[in-house]
C-alpha cells in the first residue's frame, strides 16, 4: 500500500470513527436520561437538557474530544436548578490523551467519566480532562479515580474515571463499564468494588512530580506492578 | 421511499440531517418521516399493527419512562380492524396519526400519537392540550403515544394522563424515544413468529433510521478493521496527521 492508499484509508478513518462516536454518544444521551428517569442514580434527577460540546484540531477539521454533560439536582427540589453534572468526555485524539507515557503501552481512545460541579468546557482549562492535567489538587484512589477534595468534603464528591473506547463493544458494554460504575460511586460504594479491576477497558493512573508544575498523570491499562 | 433508500437509488434522507438544498428553505422533516415510517402500516394486517404497538408500548423502555400501563388495555383483545388517518383535525387540535383498531365485538382501542424528530413540543402542554381536546370519550380505550429523540416531558403527567375515575391505574401517555423505537423494530424483525410483511416493514424502517442517525452503539469493530488495514511496510514513514 502506497502513501496515497493510506492517506484515503485515513480519511476513511475519521469519517468511520466519528460516526461510531456519535452512535456511541446517542446511545449514552438514551441509556443515561432512562437511568435518571428510572431514579435509578440513587437521589439524582434531572435538571434540564444535557450539553453537547467540542474540541476542535487546531486546523479546525476534526473534533478530537466530543462532551456531553447533564445537568443533575436531588429529588426532592421543586426548581430545576442544576447541583452538579454527569460529564462523558469522549476523546480520540488530542489533549485528552495520555501523552509522554515514558515508554508505556498507548491507551488508545478513552471516554472520560466525571461527576462534577460544572459542565464540561474546553474553553476553561480544569473543566474538561486534559494530559498534563491543568488541576494542581485532584488525588487518585486506588489507582483509577480521580478525585478532588479527598471525596469527602462537599456535599456532591467530585470524581473522574477513564474507560478504553476499544473494550466497549455494544450498549451492554456501556451500562456494564459506565453505567454501574457510576450508580455504585454514586452509591459511596467503596472505589474498589464500585470499579473493580477486572471491570473491561477500565484505566489506571499515577501521578508524577503532582507538587512540581508540569506534573503529569500517567495512565495503564494494568495497575502498576 | 423505504425501498429506494435501503437500496440506495436515493440520499433525498440527507434533508433529515440538517443537511439542506439551499433553494427549498423549508423541509417538514417531521411530516415526511412520519409518513415514510408510518404510512406503510396503513397497509399491514390489524393483528400484525397490534403485535408492533404491542411489544412498543410494553417495553422496559417505554416503562421506565412512563410508568405501568392500563392493565385492562391489551389484555387478550384481538382486532381484526384496523385504520389510520394522518394528520386528522378536531377541536384544532392536529395529532400526527391516529390509529383505531376494532374487534368482532365491535370494541374498539385507539392510539393517539404525536411525533417529533428534531424541534421540542410546541408549547409546554401539548401534549395535555391534545389528550384533553381530542377524542375527549374515547380517553378509556385510548392511549396517547409520544415518540421523540428527546422526551422532556413536563414534571408531573399523573394530573391529566392518569384519570381519576380510572379503574385500571396506569398512564395513559406513553412516551417512547426512536432509538428505543429502533431497538424494539430489530427485535421483533428478529422473532420467528413475526408475519413476513411485519418483519419487511420492520427491516426497512431501521434500515432508514440508522441512515437518519438512529443507530445502537456497535463499538468500534468498523473502524478497527480499516485501522487495520493502514499497517505500514518496513522503512515506511507515514505521517497521517500531526498532533499539536
Amino acid at each position: 500500500m502506497n502513501a496515497g492508499e493510506r492517506i484515503i484509508l485515513s480519511g476513511e478513518l475519521i469519517e468511520s470513527i466519528g460516526m461510531q462516536v456519535e452512535d456511541m454518544a446517542s446511545s449514552l444521551i438514551a441509556i443515561t436520561e432512562t437511568t435518571l428517569e428510572n431514579g435509578d442514580f440513587g437521589n439524582l434527577r434531572s435538571a434540564g437538557r444535557s450539553r453537547i460540546s467540542y474540541e476542535t484540531s487546531a486546523s479546525g477539521w476534526n473534533h478530537t474530544s466530543y462532551g456531553i454533560s447533564f445537568p443533575v439536582m436531588e429529588k426532592k427540589r421543586r426548581k430545576s436548578i442544576p447541583r452538579a453534572w454527569i460529564n462523558y468526555q469522549i476523546s480520540i485524539f488530542g489533549g485528552g490523551i495520555p501523552t509522554d507515557q515514558k515508554g508505556l503501552k498507548c491507551i488508545g481512545p478513552v471516554v472520560h467519566i466525571s461527576f462534577w460541579h460544572e459542565p464540561t468546557d474546553f474553553d476553561d482549562p480544569g473543566l474538561y480532562v486534559e494530559f498534563p492535567p491543568a488541576w494542581d489538587d485532584c488525588g487518585i484512589k486506588d489507582e483509577r479515580l480521580l478525585v478532588w477534595d479527598g471525596g469527602k468534603l462537599e456535599e456532591f464528591p467530585q470524581w473522574t474515571f477513564s474507560i478504553r473506547l476499544l473494550d466497549l463493544h455494544n450498549e451492554d458494554a456501556l451500562r456494564k463499564s459506565i453505567i454501574e460504575p457510576m450508580q455504585a460511586l454514586l452509591a459511596n460504594i467503596e472505589v474498589a468494588i464500585a470499579l473493580p479491576a477486572d471491570l473491561p477497558g477500565l484505566v489506571f493512573y499515577t501521578s508524577e512530580d503532582q507538587r512540581n508544575p508540569g506534573w503529569n498523570l500517567i495512565a495503564r491499562e494494568h495497575k502498576s506492578p | 421511499m423505504l425501498h429506494a433508500f435501503a437500496r440506495n437509488k436515493s440520499r433525498a434522507f440527507i434533508r433529515y440531517l440538517r443537511i439542506r438544498d439551499p433553494s427549498e428553505p423549508r423541509v417538514s422533516s417531521e411530516d415526511e418521516i412520519t409518513s415514510i415510517i408510518f404510512g406503510p402500516l396503513e397497509f399491514l394486517s390489524a393483528s400484525d399493527n397490534w403485535k408492533l404497538w404491542h411489544l412498543l408500548l410494553q417495553s422496559h423502555g417505554s416503562h421506565a419512562v412512563s410508568g405501568p400501563i392500563p392493565s385492562n388495555f391489551f389484555g387478550d383483545f384481538s382486532p381484526n380492524t384496523c385504520t389510520c388517518e394522518f394528520w386528522p383535525r378536531r377541536n384544532n387540535i392536529e395529532p400526527d396519526v391516529v390509529m383505531t383498531f376494532s374487534d368482532e365485538h365491535g370494541t374498539t382501542r385507539s392510539f393517539l400519537i404525536e411525533l417529533k424528530w428534531d424541534a421540542g413540543q410546541s408549547g409546554a402542554d401539548q401534549l395535555e392540550k391534545q389528550w384533553l381536546r381530542y377524542q375527549e370519550s374515547e380517553h378509556a380505550s385510548s392511549l396517547h403515544v409520544f415518540i421523540a429523540k428527546r422526551l422532556d416531558l413536563p414534571g408531573d403527567m399523573r394530573p391529566w394522563s392518569w384519570e381519576p375515575s380510572d379503574n385500571a391505574q396506569g398512564s395513559r401517555l406513553r412516551a417512547l424515544r426512536w432509538h428505543e423505537f429502533q431497538h424494539q423494530i430489530v427485535k421483533l424483525a428478529s422473532i420467528p413468529e413475526t408475519s413476513r410483511p411485519l418483519r419487511r416493514w420492520c427491516t426497512l424502517t431501521s434500515s432508514f433510521l440508522k441512515q437518519i442517525g438512529i443507530r445502537p452503539f456497535v463499538g468500534f469493530h468498523a473502524s478497527v478493521g480499516i485501522a487495520n488495514a493502514i499497517s505500514q511496510e518496513r522503512g515506511e514513514h507515514v505521517t497521517f496527521w500531526l498532533r499539536s
